[in-house]
């Protein structure tokens, strides 16, 4: 019976392949110490058996993962009869990599030239008989799941089996090629199952599985020693050789269609990118988004939600009063749940549309330009650039934005990252500014928020420059960010990218800010005998106590105080509480209009300016905590934010009243 | 080429595959094959800018968070060493 190895990379139809060749005959095993799946089978063919072994899908046959050894080891020590590398045509450049790790093995190889296809579809054109002669093995073309060339590929592979052809012979250049030649020469006859001149490639490539076979053998030791000091890279030195040896036969079998020298991705990139008016078209864009929003989520859709709450409001009221429920159940559940958790769920329409034009932007392949634009922003100020990756994550929540700074490497920049996150303004936000706008600026929503964002970016950026200055000096790295091609959206990926942010904000509304509201809720009604949501109420006072702080800020309620009391809780938690304290006021327009008379268009834009610079909430204050391990950092993060927006917000308060506003 | 696709990092000011590919004179795929083998070698650092978290996403309540697959590439200090060495 003849061993046939199947070896591939992923992808390449190596399994398909084996199902052709083995049908039925196959039996699934795990191999020897490991947990990768084993595949076994065999066929007849002309009254002899062949057993096939499905060898995992692997890019290399290096020591890098359980896979890569799994496979080389079964070549070598396996000793299979042939070795059929299964490579997709379609991508040739790629396969070939492996191809010509199996030849420097010494295996006796077929090429199955899989997928050809998909290979003519692509317009690639690959001379089979050149690219058979550059490798020295014969190369079949087949597509395995059509079962095409299966014949061939058989035929060809019992031929192999007598007619040995794997007749190639490397060069790594002079230096290279002669150390190969000295420990091969030591390595000869200590009984290695190894072809020698594959392991001394392989110990000077410094692999360690075989290192750790050969470096203590009398003599190779000193050899490998002595190569540490002639200059040469070997590893790299010989990666290079192999891809040298593949672009010759690409360049020589293989033709592709001429790509073109300017592409649309770059025609677009010369206007989006260009350092003059990137940054420009950058904030058209933004604006553009959150105008959209405006217009397709409030003129549009935004009355439903509210309506529907209001409905489902009224129904448990009227349910509950049937069965004589007892007052307090009815407060609960009315004004605290529905009020409170409402108050934030009437802004889901809005959210949703906003999430969807990111989505859509992000799909198309623009917000790595925007991140690219940003980048050279960050520079300028001192700052790394991949901070601008985490204060994008940041927009959606802050606290995998601050996670996302483990990719910074250098702690300075990791630090400064992490400090001004909180003003990226995060989903949770969103509803306190959305309130406020329809109260003040309905008709210029879009630039409102613009601004709040755009704001919130300038923050962060003089404070990363001020950081960088003082607490955190120091040079930042260099990197590269990669720009793929722009593609139009797809429906499902955008549609799933906002429901996904979508539905975290609503199941936040459901647990986190439930919760919250469920605590202020009996602070409201506490101690019993109060008139409820009132100043007499637990947190009433509590709000009384913290007022007078914001009074310079114009904002001096204790509704106002007690909501952002409860914003650091959660964010989301300021509207929910605004909604629950204006007692007999709910959610949506009648939310707005209470809103209205209890601020001016100037203390609202102060308190816009508090709610978009304090305190982050706990989860982030608790992130800090875990990613610096320091106590120190989780307090400057809870208190530097709280005072620069106190000290903003009664800025703009008193400026704005000075002015006359 | 290797070293190439090392100088091509260091000092392009962007990762355009098609831009480098035709640089260094090499397909896509070479030069992207190229790159990963760069990456598993310690010469290149690769990220998404994205959070690095000992659990799995699945189940995270801020797994949505993170969706803009920014690709970043970065010279080790191996990388940049055998950039000024060569």
């Amino acid at each position: 019976m003849y061993t046939i190895a199947l070896v591939g990379n992923p992808n390449s139809g190596k399994t398909t392949l084996f199902n052709v060749l083995t049908g039925s005959n196959q039996h699934v095993g795990n191999w020897p110490g490991v947990t990768v799946e084993k595949k076994e089978g065999s066929f007849k063919h002309k009254g002899a058996i062949y057993n096939v072994v499905d060898l995992p899908g692997t890019y290399s046959l290096g020591a890098y993962s359980e896979d890569e050894l799994i496979a080389r080891d079964f070549v070598i020590k396996g000793s299979p009869d042939v070795v059929i590398n299964v490579v997709d045509a379609s991508n040739i450049d790629r396969n070939l990599y492996l191809t010509t790790q199996l030849l420097e093995m010494g295996a006796n190889v077929v090429v199955a030239l899989n997928m050809m296809d998909e290979a003519t579809n692509k317009k690639i054109e690959v001379d089979i008989q050149e690219l058979s002669k550059d490798l020295g093995v014969p190369v079949i073309p087949t597509v395995a799941a059509k079962k095409s060339g299966i014949e061939d590929l058989i035929e060809g592979t019992i031929n192999a089996i007598t007619n040995r052809s794997n007749n190639v012979e490397f060069s790594y250049g002079p230096s290279i090629d002669e150390n190969v030649n000295r420990i091969a020469d030591v390595l000869k006859g200590m009984g290695f199952n190894y072809p020698v001149k594959w392991l001394a490639l392989k110990a000077l490539e410094g692999d360690k599985e075989i290192l750790s076979l050969i470096d203590k053998k009398e003599g190779i030791g000193d050899i490998l020693e002595s190569t540490k000091s002639d200059g040469i890279d070997y590893e790299l030195d010989i990666v290079d050789k192999r891809y040298s040896f593949i672009n010759s036969i690409i360049k020589k079998g293989v033709k592709k269609p001429t790509e073109e020298i300017v592409t649309l991705t770059d025609k677009i990139d010369k206007i989006l990118t260009s350092r003059l008016l990137g940054l420009p078209i950058f904030g058209l864009i933004m604006y553009l988004v959150f105008q959209l929003t405006f217009l397709v989520g409030s003129d549009f859709l935004g009355g439903y939600v509210e309506t529907f709450i209001g409905f489902i409001g009224e129904l448990i009221a009227s349910g509950l009063e049937s069965i004589s429920a007892p007052d307090w159940v009815i407060s609960f559940l009315i004004e605290g749940a529905i009020g409170g958790v409402g108050a934030v769920l009437v802004f889901v329409p809005l959210i949703m549309v906003l999430y969807f034009f990111l989505a859509i932007l992000e799909d198309t392949g623009y917000m790595s330009r925007a991140a690219y634009i940003m980048d050279g922003i960050m520079r300028a100020v001192g700052l790394h650039g991949k901070t601008f990756i985490s204060m994008i994550v940041g927009f959606g929540c802050n606290v995998p934005g601050i996670m996302a700074t483990r990719t910074l490497e250098n702690k300075k920049d990791r630090m400064i990252a992490i400090l001004i996150n909180p003003f990226m303004s995060c989903g949770a936000r969103l509803p306190i500014y959305l309130v406020f706008i329809a109260a003040f600026f309905p008709d210029h929503g879009g630039l409102a928020l613009f601004i709040i964002y755009a704001v919130g970016i300038a923050f962060a950026l003089l404070f990363g420059k001020i950081f960088s200055k003082t607490l955190f000096k120091g040079e930042s790295s260099h990197f590269i960010m990669e720009l793929p091609p722009y593609r139009m959206p797809k429906a499902p990926v955008v549609l799933r990218d906002m429901w996904e942010k979508v539905w975290d904000f609503v199941k936040r509304a459901g647990t986190v800010i439930f919760a919250v509201v469920t605590i202020l809720w009996i602070l409201s009604v506490f101690p019993l005998g109060v008139e409820p949501y009132s100043q007499d109420s637990l947190l009433g006072k509590i709000g009384e106590f913290i007022a007078p702080l914001f009074a310079p800020a114009g904002f001096g309620s204790w509704q106002a105080s007690v909501s952002l009391f409860a914003g650091i809780a959660a964010k989301e938690a300021v509207v929910a509480i605004l909604g629950m304290v204006y007692a007999g006021v709910s959610e949506g327009t009648e939310l707005v209009t209470a809103i209205q008379a209890a601020f001016t268009p100037l203390s609202a834009v102060s308190f816009l300016v508090m709610t978009l610079l304090y305190t982050p909430c706990a989860a982030v204050i608790a992130t800090v905590k875990k990613e610096t391990n320091s106590y120190k950092w989780a307090i400057f993060m809870a208190v530097y934010p709280f005072i620069l927006a106190w000290v903003m917000a009664v800025l703009v308060f008193q400026v704005g009243s000075l002015l006359g506003f | 080429m290797l070293i190439n696709v090392l100088k091509q990092i260091k000092e392009a000011r962007v990762y355009s595959k098609p831009l480098i590919a035709r640089n260094l004179n090499v397909s896509e795929e070479v030069l992207e094959d190229m790159v990963a083998q760069l990456v598993r070698m310690g010469y290149i650092k690769e990220d998404l800018g994205s959070p690095t978290c000992e659990s799995k996403c699945a189940g995270c309540s801020i797994s949505s968070c993170n969706t803009i697959p920014i690709k970043m590439l970065s010279l080790t200090p191996k990388g940049e060493e055998k950039v000024k060495l060569s």
